[in-house]
């Protein structure tokens, strides 16, 4: 889909290229940032937001692209939707001044906070991956299968696998 | 084997484990490998890393598949508006980016509406303005040989010759 797109050029800094790539995929740009904003939001700012991280610091992140590993609408689409969440949490992070807190709750013990050791790899990261899907964000064994590219047997099977040692893991824990 | 019992004992413990194991992934990834791993051309350490990073952020699981829908739809039209603000971010010729982000470009109709009030409010001053001058130079000259234009020339009466003076 780039062919016409003279990528090194672009990275370069060359107006032209620039002009062309802007008019081939402003429409997949903001496509991709209307998925992740919120009604309400304007749509034209986060998209320009992602074309301005695309030629920010001499054009860096365009240098990193390489066609041999991925598409550019599809590594456009990924590095749109990122950048137009950042851009919400941004927008969104509420403010309180330092001198609004109360000093109780600024003061520290000086202790790191205990933190639960967990064996190293208890969980494999297709585990991980699949209760987060499942638990965090909702989703139906059939997408989850999708999304990984295998069937829907693999991911009930995964799931089974990771409860079976998260059990065994608290039971010996806790006993 | 049936669905997986999602029941909340379960997912108590996967987020029993979530709390306990923290979240130690890398705060971000670089696009070019989720890229690659919409498209399945990640070998398997790269897959790990990329499936445990997507764990701890599993909203990004939505781009991979937004990312596989857009590899496979025609590109959509490129708004004209956006076009404009995009290809204006880049400055001509040295390859620096210009920052003119975030400036909505100002509707026509305001901008003749803005020149208009000002070219009125210019042209109202300077009607007054000059009725005013006007008016004053009007009365000045009818008076100037009476005594309210010798007094306003020569309030002390310095220049006058008096009674009084001739009589010195």
């Amino acid at each position: 889909m780039a062919q016409d797109i003279d990528l090194a050029a672009l990275a370069r800094g060359d107006k032209a290229s620039w002009d062309a790539f802007v008019r081939r995929y402003a429409g997949l740009v903001i496509a991709a940032v209307r998925g992740v904003a919120r009604d309400g939001t304007d749509f034209d700012d986060l998209a320009q937001e992602v074309f301005l991280r695309l030629c920010k610091d001499g054009f860096r992140l365009i240098k990193t692209y390489d066609a041999a590993r991925a598409s550019l609408s599809t590594w456009l689409t990924i590095v749109a939707r990122s950048t137009a969440r950042d851009a919400m949490r941004r927008r969104q992070l509420p403010v309180t001044p330092l001198d609004a807190v109360p000093e109780a709750l600024l003061a520290t013990d000086g202790r790191p906070p205990e933190k639960l050791r967990l064996p190293e790899g208890l969980l494999s990261p297709r585990q991980k991956l699949v209760l987060s899907m499942l638990y965090d964000r909702d989703m139906e064994v059939a997408e989850i299968a999708q999304t990984l590219g295998v069937d829907p047997q693999t991911v009930r099977s995964t799931h089974h696998k990771a409860m079976l040692k998260l059990r065994s893991h608290f039971a010996t824990e806790e006993s | 084997m049936g669905e997986p019992q999602h029941s909340t004992e379960e997912a108590a413990l996967w987020r029993r484990w979530r709390s306990a194991a923290g979240r130690d992934a890398p705060v971000a990834l670089d696009p070019l490998l989720l890229a690659a791993y919409a498209e399945n051309r990640l070998e398997a350490a790269e897959i790990d890393r990329v499936e445990e990073w997507l764990a701890a952020h599993p909203a990004a699981v939505e781009d991979i598949l937004a990312a596989r829908r857009a590899a496979h739809s025609a590109l959509p039209d490129s708004p004209p508006a956006l076009v404009t603000r995009a290809t204006a971010l880049l400055h001509h010729g040295d390859g620096q980016a210009q920052v003119f982000a975030f400036r909505r470009p100002v509707p026509r109709w305001r901008a003749v509406a803005t020149w208009s009030c000002m070219a009125a409010s210019m042209l109202i001053a300077g009607v007054v303005g000059f009725n005013l001058g006007s008016d004053v130079y009007a009365s000045l000259a009818g008076a100037s040989s009476g005594a309210l234009g010798q007094e306003l020339l020569d309030p002390s009466g310095f220049l006058t010759n008096t009674d009084e003076d001739s009589a010195i």
